[in-house]
């Protein structure tokens, strides 16, 4: 049967990664392996109604799914005041790639990043799971070049058909149509629709549809595929923040993506469907044709060496602070409850 | 085409139990155990929880119990109530905090001498800051003491699944369904430690024979063919949809049936099932 594991003073932290929504993301040296992992510290202390949703979200998602393009989360542990998400340590995220302008990504490289991310959404919904944050800053690269989906604290379980789901959900830049109209309803396509951002982006450069408001973020949508119609979008307007835009022509892609193959403009517009039942699978995404032709996919190792030519993992491991990581106790040691509440249990 | 195993089932093995360990708890042991199952039900149905909650939270406590032992301890019923509440939003079923320590605080105490109708902890009182904190503290203590292992399967969908696959007509679906699934909320009360002894999909097998057998409806027991010419389309014995061993479905049946007597453990029916394993062989 299981044993208790006892991680006493088992991670050195080095340092601080980053800090998110819900905690702290430190570098860590795992003793035992001798790895370098990333822990994800989930505060508790104020939160009202007990452990954080977001938290058991993800811990929960990431024990049923395990793939290489999902971040692999090695251990949970609690200390005196929060839960510790131990994680496989990465060395930078996508859109640090994407901004650092000395990497000059081929077609090659942005297939091989976008083969990576298909993947690892096509386990997720696989296993019925809509991510719902897909963006440039949750897909980190490990040190074998590999890109994984990370923040799973958004995502949630599709299997109900009927069942309605928040609509306040996906960054705004990245966020599809359907939900920009308030759509409780919807499915994998709100993924697709950010994963078209995202090959998008690493074409241009820079975010397709950056807008500062909801409103602005429909406007641009429209200023870059046209507004839809009622063939190509049924329903559209009963949903329910449905607004009406002024109708706009729909510009030629190529005026945008100069460089782009017409299989790539293809995969781009079939990601960016105003319909979400139209919207392409992750699965039939990878088999498209863009992913056949030459210049082939490149592997991570190549994806890897691309990312080093630049500045931004110049320096990246010096200079670091050793200390230990606050790990818990022994296990079996019980707790008590005093008949008033008066002593809390230890955590 | 049978079904073949996941990682996440393998995962799952690890919380199950040889029956020796289970026979070594003792019989007061279990007995409270089954004390606080019921007291997650009650809750849940006062809560108006769906029932996979309910039964989510007593998988938590049973195993909670293996690992710690529950019987001696004054904080049982936190522990329990916490399990319920982390069942609530591992399970995606949120109910607010106040509520969930309104109705395990009343329905705790209730028929006591001095709240027969049980206390009711209203919010903001000192009373409910102290049961508030017992509860979040319990909550804490429960996923640690799990090592944070809140994935687990419950054996609800395979069940619906193996009566669409099995049964012929809609209302033969519904009939295996519903008996399999009335059975399985009895057997999270009365025998909590089925759920950390079997796999949820042997269960389920296990259950939706079981609902056959007492409507005598019969099931494919070896590989039949319904299409010559379509080898793929053939309709699998029952216990080799989700692969599960006859002689482990047989145990099952025995528990399940141990837990109806006299009502259902007639000699016909464990005839029944025993005929069905003689034919089999």
């Amino acid at each position: 049967m299981l044993q208790a594991n006892h991680r006493v003073k088992r991670y050195q932290k080095e340092k601080v990664l980053g800090e998110g929504t819900f905690g702290i993301v430190n570098k860590a040296k795992d003793t035992k392996t001798g790895q370098y992992v990333a822990i994800k510290k989930v505060r508790m202390g104020n939160s009202k109604d007990g452990v954080a949703i977001p938290a058991l979200r993800e811990i929960k998602i990431l024990q049923d799914v395990r793939h290489e393009n999902l971040i692999n989360l090695l251990d949970v542990f609690g200390t005196s005041s929060n839960i510790n998400l131990v994680f496989d340590y990465c060395i930078a995220d996508l859109e640090q790639i994407i901004k650092d302008k000395t990497i000059a990504l081929s077609t090659a490289e942005v297939k091989g990043a976008l083969k990576m991310i298909l993947c690892g959404v096509a386990k997720l919904h696989d296993h019925w799971v809509l991510h719902r944050d897909l963006k440039p800053s949750n897909i980190l690269m490990d040190t074998q070049g590999v890109l994984k989906l990370t923040d799973f604290g958004l995502s949630k379980l599709f299997a109900s058909p009927d069942r309605k789901y928040t609509n306040q959900v996906v960054t705004r830049w990245y966020r599809a149509p359907e939900l920009l109209f308030g759509a409780t309803q919807y499915g994998t396509g709100i993924d697709m629709w950010s994963v078209g951002c995202i090959f998008a982006e690493l074409m241009l450069r820079q975010p397709y549809f950056p807008g500062d408001s909801d409103i602005d973020q429909l406007s641009k949508i429209y200023s870059a595929l046209g507004t839809p119609t009622e063939e190509e979008w049924p329903g559209v307007a009963a949903l329910p923040a449905y607004v009406e835009f002024t109708p706009k022509p729909r510009p030629p892609m190529r005026l945008t993506f100069t460089a782009a193959s017409d299989e790539a403009l293809d995969l781009l517009n079939q990601f960016l469907l105003f319909d979400p039942c139209k919207r392409i699978s992750a699965h039939d995404a990878l088999n498209h044709p863009y992913f056949k032709k030459a210049p082939l996919p490149c592997s991570p190792n190549q994806f890897l060496e691309k990312v080093r030519s630049g500045r931004l993992l110049l320096g990246s491991d010096s200079h670091h602070v050793v200390s230990q990581v606050e790990t818990d106790d022994h296990l079996s040691k019980r707790r008590r409850y005093s008949d008033f509440g008066k002593r809390r249990l230890e955590f | 085409m049978a079904q073949t195993t996941t990682s996440s089932e393998n995962r799952q093995s690890l919380w199950l139990f040889s029956a020796e360990e289970i026979a070594s708890i003792p019989p007061y042991e279990k007995q409270f155990v089954r004390k606080l199952a019921a007291y997650i039900i009650v809750c849940s149905e006062m809560l108006s929880l769906p029932l996979p909650v309910a039964h989510y939270a007593v998988v938590l406590l049973t195993r909670y119990d293996m690992l710690y032992d529950l019987e001696p301890r004054t904080e049982a019923p936190y522990i329990a109530a916490a399990c319920l509440f982390l069942a609530c939003k591992v399970q995606e079923t949120h109910k607010r905090l106040r509520d969930v320590v309104f109705w395990t605080v009343r329905v705790r105490t209730r028929k006591s001498r001095d709240y027969p109708g049980g206390e009711e902890v209203v919010e903001g009182s000192v009373r409910y800051v102290e049961e508030k904190e017992n509860l979040l503290s319990a909550e804490r203590d429960v996923l640690r003491c799990l090592h944070f292992d809140i994935f687990l399967e419950t054996p609800h969908s395979s069940i619906v699944q193996l009566a669409k696959i099995y049964g012929d007509t809609r209302e033969n679906q519904r009939m295996l369904a519903q008996f399999a699934l009335n059975v399985l909320h009895d057997t999270y009360v009365s025998i909590p430690f089925l759920h950390i002894r079997y796999r949820a999909k042997e269960i389920a097998t296990a259950l939706v024979a079981f609902a056959a057998a007492m409507y005598d409806y019969p099931l494919p027991d070896r590989t039949t063919e319904n299409d010559q010419s379509d080898k793929d389309n053939r309709l699998v014995a029952f216990h080799e949809y989700f692969q599960v061993n006859r002689i482990v479905l047989n145990e099952i049946w025995k528990r399940v049936l141990d837990c109806y007597e006299p009502e259902y453990s007639s000699e016909e029916k464990t005839n029944s099932l025993s005929k069905e394993e003689e034919k089999h062989q």
